[in-house]
């Protein structure tokens, strides 16, 4: 593994202009959220995984689009390395940014309400019995969720970065394609629905629950990296 | 079927094996061709030039000697390796200059350098420092690249390329955005790193400097190979094209006949003929004013790269 493309790759990322900004928005928001709500339920790193593919999801397809990447595979690195790092530096800033978020929605509810807001307070349908039981288990595994999601819908921006060079294109494509899904797909297949499961975080639907989440990112999310995987290896070029 | 013509210069002496060697070489996506038949052979110690318009193929040749590019038919050899993948261990030491050279912006120069480095993770900051010097830019300068001026990244560029002491350099409008004095550097330099026995490919639209510095220039056209230039010594037998007028028009079939014994090529008819072959001029009119043929003009006809250009990809004609 080049770990120093690898740290390049993190850090080039989220210190990126559009980046901060994104992130500073996100940030007022919640703050705002804190001050104004009853009920705060940090609503954005919820929808942190409708964002993320233009926050992030261009680190493969502008390399292609300049051709940096040509000058990367020519000294020797794998295509199968250079995408997993990719990969692996996406994944990393999901976690990163969903941290940091959790962190300036705590933060403000500790600072403005004198106590810490934990993530999934008001949100008792997750699991309530491990609320009540342990509340920062619990909002671990919300957090966590919320990762995973994200990790899931940046495969998107992976996927359609195999099939065009434009930025924009890889980057829009994905919340356009969990929209169509959302409109267009028959009832009976509407469990498969992406944008649900997002915004369930928000809207707490009771029907939704922990282990049926977490399989349903993690099977999306393994179907979408393999894909982008196979259809990057087996494309010529950049 | 490609055309050649040799313009006389200081003499090239290719060793017997060639570092990048194209044998009927063709790129195909779906039903287009966008290279087609390139063969062509670069030696230790060559420049070899790529001219043609925008779109002529020039970049995906280059991508198949880089090795990200399979052929579609023929065969792509570098460094005794045949039709490589992109795969790490096969690959030979290449450096590679694209145009609009990319970069990380937020990094200085040698950061940069170093990023790129830590991929083979053979060289020493010390010799990436000295890269950076020897294009004339300072290892010191911390400043992020993305307030570089186009010659600066240019040049950058080129220092990421070298920095390796890479047995091939492939330079794909490597001029771009340096000034009058950054392009004589770049000559200078690549005329060092020739001497040096580094194999270049260079691909560029300025065709003075191409004629200038290369030993061996292919004018590629919709994918093909349509005329090819070799640089030999003045000692040589001189290709030369010749424009004759005539008076009179039956004049020019009998000029044809005899210009195709002698096996000239001969273009055109009627009173404006071109010859092209190894004539020496004033023993062609001496053998013209023999024949009793009736000259109104006999003009050696420009032989320059800019000119066989011009001609093969069209301007001339239209």
């Amino acid at each position: 593994m080049s770990w120093r493309i690898l740290k390049n790759e993190i850090g080039r990322t989220l210190f990126r202009t559009k980046v901060l900004l994104a992130f500073l928005a996100m940030s007022a928001f919640d703050v705002w959220n804190v001050m104004t709500t009853a009920n705060p339920n940090a609503s954005f790193p919820f929808i942190l995984p409708l964002l993320i593919p233009f926050i992030i999801g261009d680190s493969l397809v502008r390399e292609r689009h300049n051709s940096y990447s040509w000058l990367v595979l020519t000294r020797g690195l794998s295509k199968s390395r250079y995408i997993v790092i990719k990969m692996l530096a996406g994944a990393i800033n999901c976690f990163v940014l969903t941290i940091a978020l959790t962190a300036a929605f705590s933060l403000a509810g500790a600072v403005i309400r004198g106590a810490p807001l934990w993530l999934g307070n008001e949100a008792e349908q997750f699991h309530p019995e491990l609320l009540l039981h342990n509340p920062l288990l619990h909002a671990t595994v919300v957090f966590a969720l919320v990762v995973l999601s994200c990790i899931a819908v940046l495969g998107l921006a992976f996927v359609a970065s195999t099939y065009t060079v434009s930025p924009y294109v890889a980057m829009s494509l994905p919340l356009l394609i969990i929209l169509a899904l959302a409109f267009f797909l028959p009832g009976p297949w509407q469990w498969l629905n992406p944008y649900e499961r997002i915004i369930f975080m928000i809207n707490h639907q009771p029907w939704v629950n922990m282990l049926d989440m977490t399989a349903y990112w993690l099977v999306l999310g393994s179907i979408l990296y393999s894909w982008a995987i196979i259809k990057y290896m087996f494309t010529e070029g950049i | 079927m490609t055309k050649s013509t040799t313009i006389v210069k200081e003499t090239f002496r290719p060793p017997t094996v060639p570092v990048v060697s194209l044998k009927m070489a063709g790129k195909r996506y779906g039903q287009k061709w966008v290279a087609r038949e390139a063969s062509f052979d670069l030696y230790p110690g060559q420049i070899f030039g790529l001219v043609g318009p925008n779109g002529a193929g020039k970049t995906t040749l280059l991508k198949m000697i880089t090795g990200l590019v399979r052929p579609s038919s023929g065969t792509v050899t570098v460094a005794s390796m045949t039709n490589r993948t992109e795969k790490a261990e096969a690959l030979p030491s290449i450096g590679l200059v694209i145009e609009n050279p990319p970069a990380i912006d937020h990094l200085s120069g040698l950061r940069n350098l170093q990023l790129l480095a830590s991929i083979k993770n053979r060289i020493s900051t010390t010799e990436m420092a000295a890269a950076l010097r020897q294009v004339g830019l300072s290892p010191e300068d911390k400043r992020p690249v993305r307030k570089y001026s186009l010659g600066m990244r240019q040049r950058l560029a080129l220092a990421q390329a070298i920095m390796e002491k890479p047995e091939l350099l492939i330079l794909d409008e490597p001029t771009n955005g340096l000034d009058p004095q950054g392009i004589a550097d770049l000559r200078n330099f690549l005329m060092q790193l020739k001497q040096e026995g580094v194999s270049i490919l260079l691909a560029s639209h300025l065709l003075t400097e191409v004629e200038r510095i290369c030993d061996e220039v292919v004018i590629i056209k919709n994918g093909h190979i349509v005329h090819r230039v070799t640089q030999k010594t003045g000692n040589e037998p001189q290709q030369r094209h010749v424009a004759i007028k005539l008076t009179t028009p039956k004049d020019g079939k009998i000029v044809a006949d005899w210009a195709k014994n002698k096996e000239w090529l001969v273009i055109g008819e009627g009173i404006d003929l071109r010859l092209q072959g190894v004539i020496a001029m004033p023993a062609l009119i001496k053998d013209l004013v023999s024949l009793g043929i009736s000259i109104e003009a006999v003009y050696p006809e420009e032989s320059d790269l800019e000119t066989i250009y011009l001609r093969e990809v069209g301007g001339l004609n239209q």
